[in-house]
C-alpha cells in the first residue's frame, strides 16, 4: 500500500483524514452548493460525500488519477444521486456564483496541480460547443434541459456535444477502466 | 444503433446528468454481464476536480467541524480509534499517545499524531478537529449512558406483534444465491426491520459482504441502503437488523446483493442472491 492520503485515511490514520478533509472539503463544498437548492442540503451533500470517502478510500489506486478528482467522482455521483431524488428541481447556480469564490490557486500537490493542466489543455482542444456544454454541465451543475434553454440549442444536440466532448476529453486524458469508487455499477 | 455505440451513449449521459430509471435499466441490459467503463465518470469528476481546484474557498467552520466529528464516528465504529485517545486529544501527552488502550475496553488504537492535537498548534489552527473530537467524546459518553440496543430476536418479536409487513425470501438470479430461505419483517411506521436468513453461501468479509437493499414505492424506483452484513455459516440461521440509511416511505420489496468490501451507492444489481416481495 502507498502513502498516498487515501492509502493512510484507509488505514485509519487520522491525521491523513484530517488532512483530506482539510484538502478536499472546499473543492467539495463548491461543487455542492452549485448542485443544492439549499445552504442546508449543500452541507448534508458534503457529509455524506465524506463518509462515503471513508468507506471507498481503500479502493483509491494512484495510478488511475489524482485523489482529488477520485473524490470528486463520489461527490458528483452522490450529488447526482440527490438530485435525481429530488426530481431535478434545482434552480443551480443560485448558491454559489463564482464571483463569491476567489480564483486562487488552492493548496494541491504536484500531481493534482498536472492532471488540472492535462485537463484544461483538453478541453482547450474541444470544440466551443463542447467546451460550452460541458462547462454547464459539469462545473456549473445545469441538467441538459438548462443548458439546452441557456444555449437555445435542441435537446438532443445538447446530449451529443456533452457525450463527444466527454468521449474525447477521455481519450486525452488516457483514462483507462477501473477507476471508480463503489466499484462498477454505481451511479 | 449499436449495443456498443449505445452503451457509451449510456454511460457518457450518466457521468454527465446521471440517467432516469429507465435508462438505468436499459443499460444494465445491454452490458449483461459485461463490466462497466468507469472511465467516462473519471473524465467528468476531472473536468470538475480541474475547476475546482482552482478554486480556494474553504468549506465553512461548523461544516468542517462536522466532517471531522463524522469522520471520528466512523472510524470509531470501525475500531480505528478508542475512547482513550479521544480523551487525550486536549492535552495529549506523547507517552499516552503510543499506550496501548485498555484491555477488554475498545479495540488496538491507531497511533495518533500529536501535532494534530496540540490547542493552536501544528495543522489543527482552527481547532475544529479538536472540537470534534470533543464533540464525539460527548457523543460517546453519551450514548454510554442509553439502554443497550434490542436484540434481533426482540426487535423481529416486536415487529411481528406489532403486524409488520413479512415475507419470505426466493432465491435470486445470481449463481452464487445458494438457498436462502428466511424472511425479512419490515415497519414502515418504526422504521425498523430484521432479516432471519439461512442458506446463503458464507462470504469472505474482506472481499465482498452482502447488501441489502429496500424497493421504496414512494422514492420512485430508487432503493434505499439497508445495509451490509455477512454470513458466517450457510447452515445455521442469521437474525439481522436492517440497517436502513434513508427514510423508507413505504416499502414493497427487498433484495440482497453480493457486492465489493464495504457494498456500494448504487448496486449494478450483478448478483442478487435473494429477494423478497418482488
Amino acid at each position: 500500500m502507498t502513502n498516498a492520503l487515501l492509502s493512510q485515511v484507509a488505514r485509519g490514520e487520522l491525521h491523513a483524514v484530517e488532512d483530506c478533509i482539510r484538502r478536499f472539503s472546499g473543492a467539495v463544498w463548491n461543487l455542492a452548493r452549485r448542485m443544492s437548492p439549499t445552504e442546508q442540503d449543500a452541507e448534508d451533500a458534503v457529509q455524506e460525500v465524506f463518509v462515503e470517502l471513508w468507506r471507498a478510500a481503500d479502493r483509491y489506486d494512484p495510478s488511475l488519477g489524482s485523489e482529488l478528482t477520485f473524490v470528486m467522482t463520489i461527490a458528483r455521483r452522490r450529488l447526482i444521486d440527490r438530485d435525481r431524488r429530488r426530481g431535478r428541481t434545482v434552480p443551480t447556480a443560485s448558491l454559489a456564483e463564482p464571483e463569491i469564490i476567489p480564483d486562487q490557486p488552492a493548496e494541491h500537490p504536484a500531481e493534482i496541480a498536472d492532471e488540472a493542466s492535462r485537463v484544461q489543455d483538453a478541453m482547450d482542444r474541444l470544440r466551443p460547443e463542447q467546451r460550452e456544454v460541458l462547462q454547464m454541465s459539469l462545473i456549473q451543475g445545469h441538467s441538459h434541459q438548462q443548458v439546452a434553454e441557456r444555449t437555445g440549442l435542441p435537446l438532443g444536440t445538447v446530449k451529443s456535444h456533452a457525450r463527444r466532448g466527454l468521449m474525447r476529453v477521455r481519450e486525452m486524458l488516457g483514462h483507462s477502466p477501473s477507476q471508480t469508487p463503489g466499484g462498477a455499477g454505481a451511479t | 444503433m449499436s449495443h456498443p455505440e449505445r452503451i457509451q451513449e449510456l454511460l457518457a449521459d450518466r457521468a454527465v446528468w446521471g440517467l432516469s430509471e429507465t435508462e438505468e435499466r436499459e443499460l444494465q441490459q445491454h452490458l449483461g454481464t459485461v463490466p462497466e467503463d468507469p472511465s467516462f465518470e473519471a473524465a467528468a469528476a476531472a473536468v470538475t476536480a480541474a475547476h475546482y481546484a482552482r478554486r480556494d474557498a474553504a468549506a465553512p467552520d461548523r461544516l468542517m467541524h462536522t466532517l471531522g466529528a463524522d469522520a471520528l464516528c466512523y472510524f470509531a465504529h470501525r475500531g480505528d480509534i478508542t475512547l482513550a485517545s479521544l480523551a487525550g486529544t486536549r492535552h495529549p501527552e506523547p507517552e499516552a499517545l503510543d499506550a496501548p488502550a485498555a484491555e477488554g475496553t475498545w479495540p488496538p488504537p491507531t497511533r495518533i499524531d500529536p501535532v494534530i492535537h496540540r490547542d493552536g498548534g501544528g495543522s489543527s489552527s482552527t481547532g475544529w478537529w479538536v472540537a470534534a473530537a470533543a464533540a464525539l467524546l460527548a457523543a460517546i459518553l453519551a450514548w454510554q449512558l442509553l439502554p443497550a440496543p434490542m436484540q434481533p430476536t426482540a426487535v423481529r418479536q416486536e415487529l411481528v406483534a406489532d403486524g409488520a409487513w413479512s415475507e419470505s425470501w426466493s432465491t435470486g438470479p445470481s449463481p452464487l444465491s445458494g438457498t436462502p430461505t428466511g424472511d425479512v419483517v419490515w415497519s414502515d411506521t418504526q422504521q425498523m426491520g430484521v432479516m432471519r436468513l439461512r442458506g446463503l453461501p458464507k462470504n469472505d468479509p474482506e472481499q465482498q459482504q452482502y447488501q441489502l437493499w429496500i424497493f421504496d414505492k414512494t422514492r420512485d424506483g430508487q432503493l434505499v441502503d439497508g445495509g451490509v452484513f455477512d454470513i458466517a455459516d450457510d447452515g445455521t440461521e442469521a437474525l439481522i437488523v436492517v440497517d436502513a440509511k434513508l427514510g423508507v416511505g413505504e416499502a414493497t420489496g427487498f433484495a440482497i446483493t453480493l457486492e465489493s468490501k464495504g457494498g456500494v451507492v448504487v448496486s449494478a444489481q450483478e448478483h442478487i442472491v435473494a429477494t423478497a416481495g418482488l
